[in-house]
């Protein structure tokens, strides 16, 4: 018997589970719309696997989900960086041009105020050290540009052009120690000379003693000294004066921001030659060594004084 | 014991991908038939009671889940491993390739078989459609071509071998 049923063994398998399968389905059939308790068991036993399997897959399809959200936020945020930073880089671009053409028309504004004619130039190079203030400029003698003229900003007076090539320019700022300027106190009207000083800044000289200088005068050029037009800004007077006297010493703070000058004019108007009657004899050596007096034959000495008194 | 245990570990994880991956990516579920497969693995190795009784739980869980006339899909894949055991049991179907026809077979087999037995409790039967035929066809051939070569050489129910005749020594 026992070998028999070995022997048949998957026959009586097959018949078995024939049979539950028929039962099933011929149970399914019968009830059909409503829920019989042998699915109702099995639904029940499967049901924790199912979940379980459920978390799991839904676990790792958490897990994949992220990692290519994750990837694309990594992608995106590194397209966003350079969106930002070539966004920046314009909006940079939009402003220095905004602020380009503010100084140009500004500058343009100004020109029309100077006697012609007058060529802008860009400020190529700057040597603002202590002890020296010069600016190179991106016009030269091709250009019509030649030493001496004066190089005026928005705000007033730069300096004068002390060398040419034939494309560049070397300018003498007023701030620069071999600098001078005859100015006049826009207040009193009195007569003066402004120098550069070694500590980047500029001083009135050589005022008279009775002279009432307020801190915030207004200093312009006087046009005595041959180089600049008459009338245009320099600066303003602050603080105290040092010394007494014919000595006293006015510091001037430039209306004109040297260390931002982006564009300039340069006047081309040659110097008007002088008259007999204005040639003064050119002021004596400095007695400061920190002075030198050459470039300040130029600028012509106070009315009624025959050396400059230091 | 352990083959039983494994068995019953492959095809709750046949069920459970195809409830739940087909819940996810509902192509699955027109395409691919894991416990299908898994009766395939066990017939063609000839252990044809083992893919009768797998078919048959494999089925039940199948219908039970997918809302199907119960009993249904157990009563064709407990066919199929009984035909598949047989042939398995004569012939070598343990190679990936000979697997990847007996899933092609059985595939046909079940489609063949489905609205036979509908028709025979008296229910109206739906004829079996060509085209999705076909793609269960791809779809078991390819996931099934995955599952064999992985699986080729890790356990396999090696078929009991006879046992060696032994040498007669001739004495002189």
């Amino acid at each position: 018997m026992i070998q028999f049923l070995q022997q048949k063994k998957a026959t009586l398998v097959l018949v078995a589970l024939v049979s539950l399968m028929l039962v099933l389905m011929s149970h399914d059939v019968g009830g059909r719309g409503g829920t019989d308790v042998a699915s109702e068991i099995l639904f029940k036993a499967g049901a924790p696997a199912m979940s379980a399997g459920s978390s799991v897959t839904g676990a790792v399809g958490d897990v994949f989900k992220n990692y290519a959200d994750l990837r694309g936020v990594r992608a995106e945020n590194q397209r966003l960086k350079e969106d930002l930073l070539r966004t920046e880089h314009e909006r940079d671009e939009a402003r220095e041009e905004a602020s380009e053409g503010e100084r140009l028309q500004a500058l343009f504004e100004m020109r029309k105020s100077l006697p012609p004619p007058a060529i802008a130039a860009r400020v190529v190079a700057s040597g603002l050290a202590s002890g020296s203030a010069t600016l190179l400029i991106d016009r030269g003698t091709v250009d019509g540009v030649r030493p001496g003229m004066p190089v005026i900003g928005v705000g007033g007076v730069v300096g004068r052009v002390l060398l040419a090539s034939p494309t560049l320019s070397k300018v003498l700022c007023l701030t620069d120690p071999r600098s001078g300027v005859g100015v006049t106190m826009q207040q009193s009207g009195f007569h003066a000379v402004l120098e550069g000083t070694t500590a980047g800044s500029c001083s009135v000289n050589y005022l008279p003693p009775y002279a009432e200088v307020a801190p915030g005068d207004l200093v312009v050029t006087s046009g005595l000294d041959r180089i600049y037009p008459k009338g245009i800004s320099v600066g303003r007077i602050v603080g105290r004066p040092e010394g007494q006297g014919l000595q006293r010493r006015f510091e001037v703070r430039p209306t004109v921001d040297l260390a931002r000058l982006a564009e300039v004019l340069v006047l081309k108007a040659p110097p008007p030659e002088r008259e007999p009657q204005d040639a003064v004899e050119p002021p004596p050596p400095a007695k400061d060594p920190a002075r030198p007096a050459s470039p300040r034959a130029a600028v012509p000495a106070p009315a009624g004084r025959s050396e400059t008194p230091r | 014991m352990k083959r039983f245990l494994q068995g019953l570990g492959l095809l709750i994880a046949a069920v459970l991908i195809q409830v739940l991956a087909s819940h996810k990516v509902p192509v699955i579920q027109r395409s691919v038939d894991l416990v299908l497969l898994v009766v395939v693995y066990y017939g063609s190795s000839g252990a044809r009671v083992g893919s009768m009784v797998a078919g048959a739980a494999g089925g039940i869980l199948e219908d039970l889940w997918s809302n199907s006339l119960m009993g249904l899909h157990g009563l064709t894949k407990t066919l199929i491993g009984y035909l598949l055991g047989g042939l398995g049991a004569r012939f070598d179907l343990t190679s990936p390739p000979a697997r990847l026809m007996a899933v092609l077979l059985a595939t046909i087999v079940e489609k063949l078989v489905e609205p036979l037995v509908v028709m025979g409790l008296g229910l109206r039967a739906v004829p079996p459609n060509p085209v999705e035929m076909t793609w269960r066809v791809i779809g078991n051939l390819l996931v099934g071509a995955l599952f064999f070569f992985s699986l080729a050489g890790k356990g396999k129910i090696e078929k009991p071998r006879p046992a060696r005749r032994r040498r007669r020594t001739v004495t002189a």
